[in-house]
């Protein structure tokens, strides 16, 4: 598994030069599963980018297994789940998740098992266009997935769906990343959604973006969305505990005990 | 009525059937030489099937069609892209593009006669050269509406650049290469026609010439009869199927 450190010290649009991250640092140890969470547009989608090599233009350095990521780009295996299912509509199911894996680990048996995991046992030959919503994100979540990853990007994956449809998606993550315990970075603007599936929570604030809060989870796994108590007790907890957070990164005040301490 | 009801492919017959009784109508009516009715026009044609040479000139005539369309297509389909991908590329060229578009076939064909000769060579690179800037048009304006989002999964998950191409961005063109083909395909008909008319001794169009100066309307109108066949068998044989093949991942 792997372990990561981020650092982006600066990160501009060169389009409207706008600082959009400033002195940003975390570590995610092996097998961590950590949320990011922070209002709409304050960089999160952009700091996935950069962690996913789409976006090389920032100053700083991403290092995994404390090597630079850009020269051990081909030994390890990431996967990127995005806000959208990205899958190609000219594809059937399981051509889309056949196109993300080595030719020579693309065994029928293997897709057809991560196709059972989300419940599209029937639609591999289905084409993208013929399927729900969700269920395109089944098989988004089937193609992260499939190339066994050892570090895997989430990006609002599970955005804009029912309550019980976002549910079942968020219990088969839950399922398949038991088994092999990739590091999962997720971004989400939903604290909730972040307790049920993440170890810790990073808070981010407004442009430019700087972490204002980190909490680790104590709930016990495997965890299933079932749980809702114990979700709503971790979420009372955290805002009697911190109850400017929620403030802290809608309009972007800092809580300055926080940074102060953190500095200590 | 139950032809009706056979959908689209008896509405086709229909309409070919309302034109040829039209015209058998009209021509018995005029009752003149120089509009021959279709009964005559298919019996010359089985005349000129068997005994005369039609289907070697109707072959010629289909190399040079494939084979201008094919490498006009490659052409095309390379600079469009670049042009579409490549601003500063695309504003150089824009201008060639416009002029190319838009000057008279007749001028390129005269002028690859004159500079390479009365040969093969000048005949396919006149029909070329007029269609290439139409592929790179349309080319280029389905190279400008490539999914951004889509080449980022393919980027992120580290495809190797063939599969790239072949399954993310190829595909995405194909809607833009139907409709070039289609055009090309029309357009290239009549070039080639023109083409051979003025500097080559086989072909359709070298024969039709030679009819003209006879004024043997009956044989220009089977030639034309064929030529419709032709172009009737390439489209719902070759293009439509491909086509639906190509985008049956649609709903």
């Amino acid at each position: 598994m792997i372990k990561l450190d981020v650092e982006v010290r600066n990160k501009t649009y060169s389009s409207n030069s706008q600082c959009i991250i400033k002195d940003l640092a975390f570590s995610v140890s092996a097998g961590e599963f950590v949320s990011l969470i922070g209002p709409s547009g304050v960089g999160k989608s952009t700091l996935l980018n950069i962690i996913g090599e789409l976006d090389n233009q920032f100053y700083g350095e991403v290092k995994v297994n404390n090597s630079v990521l850009a020269e051990n780009t081909n030994s390890i295996r990431r996967s990127y789940m995005f806000q959208e299912p990205r899958l190609m509509p000219w594809l059937t199911v399981k051509e889309n998740i056949k196109l993300v894996m080595k030719k020579d680990e693309a065994s029928d048996e293997f897709i057809q098992q991560l196709l059972c995991d989300v419940e599209l046992d029937d639609s591999g030959s289905a084409f993208p266009l013929g399927l729900s919503g969700g269920m395109q994100r089944r098989v988004a979540l089937a193609r992260a997935f499939s190339i066994r990853p050892q570090l895997l990007l989430m990006d609002e994956p599970f955005v804009s769906l029912d309550l019980p449809t976002g549910n079942r998606l968020r219990d088969y993550l839950m399922s398949i990343w038991q088994k092999t315990k990739p590091t999962v970075i997720f971004v989400t603007h939903d604290v909730r959604e972040a307790i049920l599936l993440s170890d810790r929570l990073i808070f981010l604030s407004n442009k430019p973006t700087k972490i204002i809060k980190e909490h680790n989870i104590k709930l016990s796994r495997p965890r299933s969305s079932a749980n809702q108590s114990d979700i709503d007790s971790e979420f009372n907890e955290l805002l009697i505990q911190h109850p400017d957070i929620l403030s802290g990164y809608v309009t972007g005040i800092q809580d300055n005990n926080e940074t102060k301490q953190k500095i200590a | 009525m139950p032809t009706f009801k056979n959908g689209e492919l008896s509405i086709k017959f229909l309409s070919i059937a309302v034109f040829i009784l039209l015209w058998q109508l009209l021509a018995y009516f005029l009752n003149n030489d120089l509009l021959p009715g279709p009964l005559i026009v298919s019996s010359g044609f089985w005349d000129h099937l068997v005994e005369d040479d039609l289907l070697f000139h109707l072959s010629i005539t289909l190399m040079r069609v494939a084979a201008s369309f094919f490498l006009a297509l490659i052409i095309g389909t390379f600079v469009g892209v670049i042009m579409g991908n490549y601003p500063k590329i695309d504003s150089a060229l824009d201008s060639l593009l416009i002029i190319g578009l838009n000057i008279p076939a007749l001028v390129t064909i005269i002028l690859c006669y004159v500079w390479f000769g009365l040969n093969e060579f000048a005949a396919i690179c006149a029909v070329v050269v007029n269609k290439v800037p139409v592929v790179i048009v349309t080319i280029r304006e389905g190279a400008r509406a490539i999914d951004h989002k889509l080449m980022q999964v393919a980027y992120t998950f580290k495809l190797s650049r063939r599969t790239m191409f072949q399954k993310v961005y190829i595909p995405q063109l194909y809607p833009y290469l139907i409709a070039a083909s289609r055009s090309g395909l029309s357009l290239i008909w009549k070039i080639v026609l023109v083409v051979e008319l003025l500097g080559r001794s086989d072909g359709v169009g070298f024969k039709l010439g030679t009819f003209f100066q006879f004024f043997d309307i009956t044989s220009i109108l089977v030639y034309t009869l064929a030529f419709a066949l032709v172009v009737l068998v390439t489209e719902n044989c070759l293009v439509q199927p491909i086509e639906s093949r190509l985008s049956r991942w649609r709903l």
